[in-house]
């Protein structure tokens, strides 16, 4: 990694007590970000990756979670030292997040400019001009046609597409130096999709920003990160740059997931599907939680614990047997 | 075209009345209409499957009602195997559907089992005491174990629920289904489980298909031939390859464009189009598309001619006969395929 990390986290656990017992939704997840940097996070629902995001900004209610870690540093000072106000001066501001669906993050009986210069009135006490300036600043940033009169509209008068783009005008408005995206393009029609994923890596090459994008598309990850961390049932599996991920992908789950996809280019016969579904969190093994579904396990997998351990500059995976990942591809194809 | 596909959509609109407001009242304007659905024409030949691929409010999901009969088009006919579907019964139980979460299709009440033996029950397909028998048959056929006739839709997963609402569409035995975005539910490693089972079960039992879907790529799989709609109308059908290798539309062009291209290359282009879907209220003159096309001229604002590339290809375009129009290259893509 060129620049030194903005955001590094180690090992952090978030669990949740349930009438079934304790469910472990993040487990020894470590990650770090840089400046002008992407990092993506895959996997499938119940991965654990919006899980992720929210611990991250401190938004789970505690109880039922509970959130511990090693290290979660942010631009030089621990984030987990910090008490609620600490915390909520950084939310919003140092690091901002946008989520899947737009109109859930919009007021719907509040005008949108209003709402996008909010956090400026309230964190830097900005005048009520002065806030509606810069709200039609943020608006014609992010690519919305006459923002001076759209600013008083209301969100039911703006498409999907429009409030995903107030939403992203709402959260760079306090120039944030990190931004969780957390699906932030899945609710979106294709063409709608392309546009705002062009739109966050302009916003990144303008302010240098750190983005950590969540999603379960793997191609949308390959246009927009520099490096992914691969989840699956709570844990990272895999993770290094994103070129070497889906040039030789290391854990049997990521090249599953690879390999299942259906290209627009190419027709296969039949496509590899990864057998079975995810494990139910509450009801864990020791081995490795894969195993059940793994096209190369062996009866150790299922006892012998598993954690990420580097296989490469910047490459580390959870699996005993790299080495079969390798052999995978042909074996499969043949 | 063959002369006699299975099914023959003939030249169907649908309309939906849009409920007065009470400004319309007060300035005592009429009642207006969006029209999901303006005139299309498609055919399906037996045992082949016909991809319809649109963003939200293309209207593909109403041509897939209508088809079935769900609702009633105000201009047009769906004829299959020759008769036309709304006159006969017996036709339309040939005919069914699968629909994107069969958690809202199933009755969240009944034991999978039962739902299945009430279709078999009420159409009398088989003798009572055979119910048993051919619910376990069915749920073999789509994978699932017989102890799941037991379970409640809340207590499967999304892809075992999505296997069940097969098998009950599949209890009539049907030639013909429409299947509305199956997979758009699903995670990607049980949406690759779904198109297999959707890909033997169309060999096995010679089933003719509609298959609704927005991703381009799980159309691709599973379509001989493909429809691009857009706001009601199809801009362009023909052959799967065709249409997506060398697109003859600007609007499919743009939709390929806009996908993802896995070439691992952190993107740095503009967007392929700019500008929202327009409102279906509010459709614009001429070429529907004109709005957001790179390529829009004058001419444009009066209706677009239906311009046969090949005798089974058709784009509606004023400039399809003057630009090659050719996808973006993907070698990259194709790499990373190969060396997986």
């Amino acid at each position: 990694m060129a620049n030194p990390p903005l955001l590094s986290v180690a090992s952090l656990n978030v669990a949740f007590s349930t009438p079934q017992g304790q469910v472990v939704a993040n487990n020894h997840v470590s990650l770090s970000v840089a400046a002008n940097e992407t990092l993506g996070i895959v996997g499938e629902s119940g991965s654990g990756k919006s899980v992720l995001c929210r611990a991250l900004l401190g938004l789970l209610p505690s109880p039922p979670a509970t959130v511990s870690a090693e290290k979660m540093d942010f631009a030089g000072h621990s984030l987990l030292s910090l008490n609620a106000a600490e915390m909520r001066a950084i939310r919003g501001q140092e690091i901002a997040m946008i989520f899947q669906n737009p109109m859930s993050s919009l007021n719907p009986v509040w005008p949108i400019g209003d709402q996008i210069s909010e956090s400026l009135r309230v964190h830097r006490g900005v005048g009520r001009s002065q806030a509606r300036e810069a709200a039609i600043a943020a608006l014609a940033r992010v690519g919305i046609p006459s923002p001076d009169i759209r600013v008083d509209d209301y969100p039911h008068q703006w498409s999907g597409g429009m409030a995903q783009r107030a939403v992203i005008a709402m959260a760079m408005i306090g120039e944030p130096r990190l931004l969780l995206a957390d699906e932030p393009t899945t609710a979106l029609d294709v063409t709608i999709q392309d546009q705002i994923l062009s739109l966050l890596m302009q916003l990144q090459r303008e302010t240098g920003m750190a983005i950590i994008l969540v999603s379960h598309d793997m191609s949308v990850i390959s246009e927009t990160c520099d490096r992914v961390a691969v989840m699956y049932a709570g844990s990272i599996v895999e993770t290094g740059r994103t070129v070497d991920i889906f040039r030789a992908p290391a854990h049997p789950y990521t090249h599953g997931l690879l390999r299942s996809i259906p290209h627009v280019t190419s027709k296969a016969d039949q496509l590899a599907s990864i057998p079975g579904q995810p494990p139910d969190l509450s009801t864990l093994g020791p081995g490795c939680p894969f195993a059940d579904r793994c096209p190369v396990a062996s009866a150790e997998c299922r006892v012998r614990p598993i954690a990420l351990a580097p296989i490469g500059p910047d490459h580390s995976t959870a699996c005993h047997f790299p080495e079969r990942v390798a052999g995978l591809g042909q074996r499969l194809a043949s | 075209m063959t002369a006699n596909p299975a099914l023959f959509v003939d030249d169907i609109v649908v309309e939906f009345a849009k409920p007065r407001s009470l400004a319309d009242v007060l300035t005592g304007r009429k009642a207006r209409a969006v029209r999901a659905v303006d005139g299309v024409t498609l055919a399906v030949e037996a045992g082949q499957t016909l991809g319809l691929v649109g963003e939200s409010g293309s209207g593909k999901s109403t041509i897939g009602r209508a088809i079935l009969g769900l609702i009633k088009p105000i201009k047009g006919r769906v004829e299959f195997e020759g008769e036309i579907a709304a006159s006969r019964a017996d036709i339309r139980r040939r005919m069914q559907m699968v629909f994107q979460d069969p958690y809202s299709s199933l009755n969240p009440r009944l034991k999978i089992g039962e739902a299945i033996a009430e279709v078999l029950r009420f159409h009398r397909i088989v003798p009572q005491e055979g119910v048993a028998t051919e619910v376990q048959r069915l749920l073999s056929v789509v994978g699932l174990p017989g102890a799941m006739a037991n379970r409640r839709p809340r207590q499967l997963s999304g892809g075992q629920r999505q296997r069940a609402g097969l098998a009950r569409a599949l209890a009539v035995r049907p030639d013909f289904l429409v299947l509305d975005e199956p997979v758009a539910a699903l995670d990607v490693s049980i949406q690759a489980q779904i198109l297999n089972l959707l890909v033997d079960l169309r060999r096995q039992l010679g089933l003719t298909m509609l298959f609704i879907a927005h991703e381009l790529g799980v159309v691709r799989h599973m379509s001989d031939r493909i429809a691009v709609m857009y706001l009601g109308k199809i801009m362009e059908i023909g052959p799967a390859d065709a249409v997506f290798e060398t697109p003859r539309h600007p609007y499919t062009r743009a939709l390929l464009g806009a996908v993802p291209k896995m070439d691992l290359v952190k993107r740095e282009r503009p967007a392929v189009t700019q500008g929202d879907i327009p409102s279906p209220l509010n459709i614009p003159s001429g070429c529907r598309f004109r709005t957001r096309c790179l390529m829009a001229r004058d001419i444009c604002r009066t209706e677009p001619p239906e311009v046969m590339i090949a005798a089974d290809h058709m784009s509606r375009c004023h400039f399809v006969l003057d630009a090659v129009m050719q996808a973006p290259s993907r070698s990259a893509d194709r790499h990373i395929t190969e060396a997986l």
